[in-house]
């Protein structure tokens, strides 16, 4: 037996522990929370909330935004308490496989990996086409000096986009070949960036209309722009505070505050999940989501959403005055007239991507290690390097699909390619909300041993929140097959969207048959033993 | 790839658990297995011993309170008191009922404070093995189990009074021709356990255990609670001599702890099967050389059992699925 004991809990009946030998998980909760704060995309806020008043004009911004977080505090909590049952890397790979059957559990989570590597791709070129685009342009908008300008376009050209992406995919790959390595760059990158863009936002906000118009009209024109927008068509609504394209604005604007619950993908490493998965997705939602919800406030007080939209309706034509595409970062570069606050921002939303990248490309790798792990897919892909413990095999899956992804996005005008994985996706969020449904019923044995069920009026709290964030999603995904503005609603986005989910299930099939020719049942990894 | 080359068709199938660590739901649900697995043979590793105690006291209102988790939990009925006893028996716990006083005096005598979880380990451990041969008999089921480091000396002997088949530091035929040596001790970790012994111990209890061993008696298994080191099964995060996490630049430092012993004696007898647990967190399957070598990792606060379904055939290991049921 053991030399001491300790008593954990004082004054109430105590706890003793025997002095023994233990568990002990690698990521802190500090560690679950930034990733979760990185999975709340600011990039893709940048680029997501300027497109909002040009689609839905009449949209309110920061109510948008705001409302965003409903879908996104309910699908969380369903994420949490699976979360804290399962504690384990793989996320709804688990959750889904074992509450409603392996084929749906792959399937789904099948889905999720290729819409996220995908993504990475796309967040790879962003880092030159936005982030340093961004940054080239505003520093020559703002000295004049052309060679800046004419730099800020050929940064956007293809090749550069692929080539420069392809070698941040490369690198982010390399640092994932260390977890610590990973998650210290992460760290530090996304502490640096989230302070610069802080600064930069509040500066933004204030400064207010007036000095950002007349910082504007040192570059370009503030009202011509508006009157050029007027001019190729675009028509301002009598109020930027209607109700219904602000609620059909949430779809796009959730695509940055959905993701908060990243953290459960990685659980296996989290340690004390009780108490790190609710505060690291939940403490994202309100700090990331808090910082997109200022950038909203920022940019329809200070830009003006006339404005906004002005220039996403000029991007691209000859009446747009500017040298890189108005997403937020370049926009309120433009709007400071600091130098200062150009650098700040546009290298601030480059070192968020690239935290992003690495969060997004590690919760990737466990879900393709966790399918080897059940034999899924071949036992090589689980390896772990002896030196460095990173699952090398996985690693490089995902950086393949990465670069697939990031080719797609530079080199064809396959929009849908994006909005159809979009669909994948959501619908991985609406098999997850079925199982919440599902789970305390029919798979009641795990259910009942599980630390945390929480009722309301006797309800189990899984199955009201799986209900709920099913009529959510389900709002979501309809605004994507019902709204032109997504690009999902086509022939091409459906086969994608419909292609991947058969080739996940065709897999699964197809994987199950060949084990079993070699013995394998790969059933009996999700069965439930008799607990009587 | 491994994915599409046939294997020989398998004649014997192991279910093989390890680290349940005191949890009635996780032993049930192994012995529940062979069933559900259709397995022939049941193999349980070490750290069988729960690691903590949940008092049950009466309070000053005369009902009974007890902590599980970071809830302390006031208990009116007998039916409640059960249903508690159930939950931290599920969870790796024992319980002992006890008024303030008797609890005060045991809590502040280490000495006999270990002496009642012995007990209540012990107890448990009857209480597991009765369950066993009642749910096995009739069935051709043959169960066998071993301590690990964590575990008091004093279950050795109700492993050897029960009809399970003891282990330890012996080269046991679980089937024809198919043979396990098995070893509970480990390196020396940091909570300096009661089978924790230096790298030279555990080899000289290898070789002493496998210096009859010859190939022409069969099949050979291995099932050693430390893994193998530099394997992957033995990958956990460093830690000081004081239990702090070493850390490199504010990151938590991962590194190999398995036994340089115990690799060495796979390297050399080469079983085909190395059976390992130990790290709860090293959840892996490897080869090393022609060995298959897996530790199916523990989840026991969770009630979830995990383990490894392996089949064997004349040619070696047929087969192998790691699961948490």
């Amino acid at each position: 037996m053991s030399q001491s004991t300790e008593a954990v809990l004082a004054e109430r009946p105590r706890l003793y522990t025997r002095r023994s030998s233990g568990l002990v998980r690698e990521m802190s909760g500090t560690a679950a929370l930034m990733g979760s704060v990185c999975i709340v995309n600011l990039p893709i806020a940048a680029v997501t909330l300027m497109l909002l008043p040009f689609a839905f004009p009449g949209a309110s911004m920061p109510l948008s935004v705001l409302l965003s977080f409903v879908p996104a505090t309910i699908l969380g909590g369903v994420y949490i308490l699976f979360g804290i049952m399962m504690p384990r890397s793989g996320g709804d790979y688990v959750f889904n496989g074992r509450a409603l059957h392996p084929a749906v559990g792959f399937a789904a989570n099948f889905n999720f990996v290729v819409w996220n590597l995908l993504f990475a791709g796309i967040e790879g070129s962003w880092i030159f086409t936005v982030g340093l685009s961004g940054l080239f342009g505003s520093i020559g908008a703002l000295s004049g000096n052309e060679w800046w300008t004419n730099a800020a376009g050929n940064i956007s050209q293809d090749w550069v986009a692929f080539i420069g992406g392809a070698i941040g995919l490369l690198v982010v790959a390399y640092l994932l070949t260390n977890t610590s390595r990973a998650l210290r760059v992460m760290k530090v990158a996304f502490s640096i960036g989230i302070v610069m863009v802080l600064i930069t936002v509040v500066w933004t906000l204030f400064i207010g209309r007036d000095t950002f118009v007349g910082n504007v009209d040192d570059v370009a024109s503030y009202s011509g722009v508006i009157d050029s927008a007027a001019k190729a068509g675009f028509e301002s609504p009598p109020s930027w505070h209607e109700f219904s394209p602000t609620l059909s604005g949430v779809a796009l604007v959730s695509l940055v505050t959905l993701f908060v619950m990243f953290a459960t993908y990685t659980g296996g490493e989290v340690k004390n999940v009780r108490r790190s998965i609710p505060i690291s997705i939940y403490g994202a939602l309100a700090f990331g989501g808090g910082v997109f919800l200022l950038m909203a406030i920022a940019a329809s007080h200070s830009f003006g959403a006339d404005f906004v939209a002005s220039t996403q309706t000029l991007a691209g034509t000859d009446a747009y005055p500017f040298a890189s595409d108005p997403n937020f970062n370049f926009v309120a570069s433009v709007g400071s007239g600091s130098m200062l606050f150009a650098v700040l921002i546009n290298i601030g939303f480059v070192l968020l991507m690239c935290a992003n990248m690495i969060f997004t490309q590690m919760a990737m790798t466990r879900c393709i290690f966790a399918w080897s792990m059940d034999r899924v897919t071949p036992d090589a892909v689980s390896r772990v390097s002896p030196r460095t413990h990173a699952p090398n095999a996985a690693i490089a899956i995902a950086l393949v699909g990465a670069i697939i992804g990031l080719a797609v996005f530079v080199f064809t005008s396959f929009s849908e390619f994006l909005g159809g994985t979009t669909l994948g996706f959501l619908f991985t969020f609406l098999v997850t909300a079925v199982a919440a449904i599902v789970f305390p019923f029919r798979r009641k044995e795990i259910y009942d041993k599980s630390p945390v069920k929480p009722t309301v009026l006797g309800m189990p709290l899984l199955s009201i929140l799986g209900v709920l964030s099913f009529i959510s999603i389900a709002a979501i995904a309809y605004a994507y097959f019902t709204n032109d503005t997504y690009g999902s609603n086509t022939t091409r986005a459906y086969s994608v969207f419909l292609g991947a989910w058969i080739v996940g299930f065709i897999y699964y099939g197809i994987a199950r048959l060949m084990r079993s020719r070699q013995g394998v049942d790969l059933s009996l990894t999700s069965t439930t033993l008799p607990p009587d | 790839m491994g994915l599409f080359k046939r294997k020989p068709k398998p004649d014997l199938r192991l279910f093989f658990v390890t680290d349940v660590h005191g949890s009635n739901v996780c032993f049930r649900k192994f012995i529940n297995g062979a069933k559900a697995y259709d397995a022939q043979v049941l193999i349980l590793g070490g750290d069988v011993a729960g690691k903590r105690l949940a008092p049950i006291v009466r309070n000053a209102r005369g009902h009974f309170e007890g902590t599980l988790g970071h809830r302390t939990i006031e208990m009116e009925t007998e039916g409640e008191l059960v249903e508690f006893e159930a939950d931290a028996g599920d969870a790796g716990l024992y319980t002992y009922r006890a008024d303030r006083d008797e609890l005060e005096a045991i809590s502040g005598d280490e000495a006999e404070l270990e002496k009642l979880m012995e007990q209540l380990a012990v107890q448990r451990m009857r209480e597991w093995l009765a369950l066993a041969e009642e749910r096995l008999e009739g069935t051709g089921v043959s169960l066998f189990v071993n301590c690990g480091n964590d575990d008091p000396y004093s279950l050795d002997q109700v492993v050897e009074d029960s009809s399970a088949t003891f282990l330890e530091g012996k080269v046991v035929e679980v089937a024809e021709g198919r043979h396990l040596a098995s070893l509970g001790y480990a390196n020396e970790t940091p909570w300096q356990c009661p089978r924790d012994v230096p790298e030279a111990e555990l080899e000289r209890r290898l070789e002493t255990m496998l210096a009859g061993w010859s190939d022409d008696r069969g099949q050979l298994m291995f099932n050693c609670h430390c893994p193998p080191h530099d394997s992957g099964l033995d990958t956990a995060q460093l830690l000081h001599v004081d239990h702090s996490i070493v850390t490199e630049g504010g990151q938590p430092v991962a590194g190999h702890v398995g036994s340089t012993a115990v690799r060495s004696a796979i390297e050399k007898y080469h079983p085909m099967l190395s059976l390992h647990g130990h790290i709860h967190e090293s959840k892996a399957a490897t080869k090393i050389g022609p060995t298959l070598a897996i530790n199916p990792g523990s989840e026991y606060p969770e009630g979830l059992l995990r383990g490894a379904v392996v089949d064997l055939s004349p040619d070696g290991v047929s087969s192998y699925v790691l699961t948490t049921g």
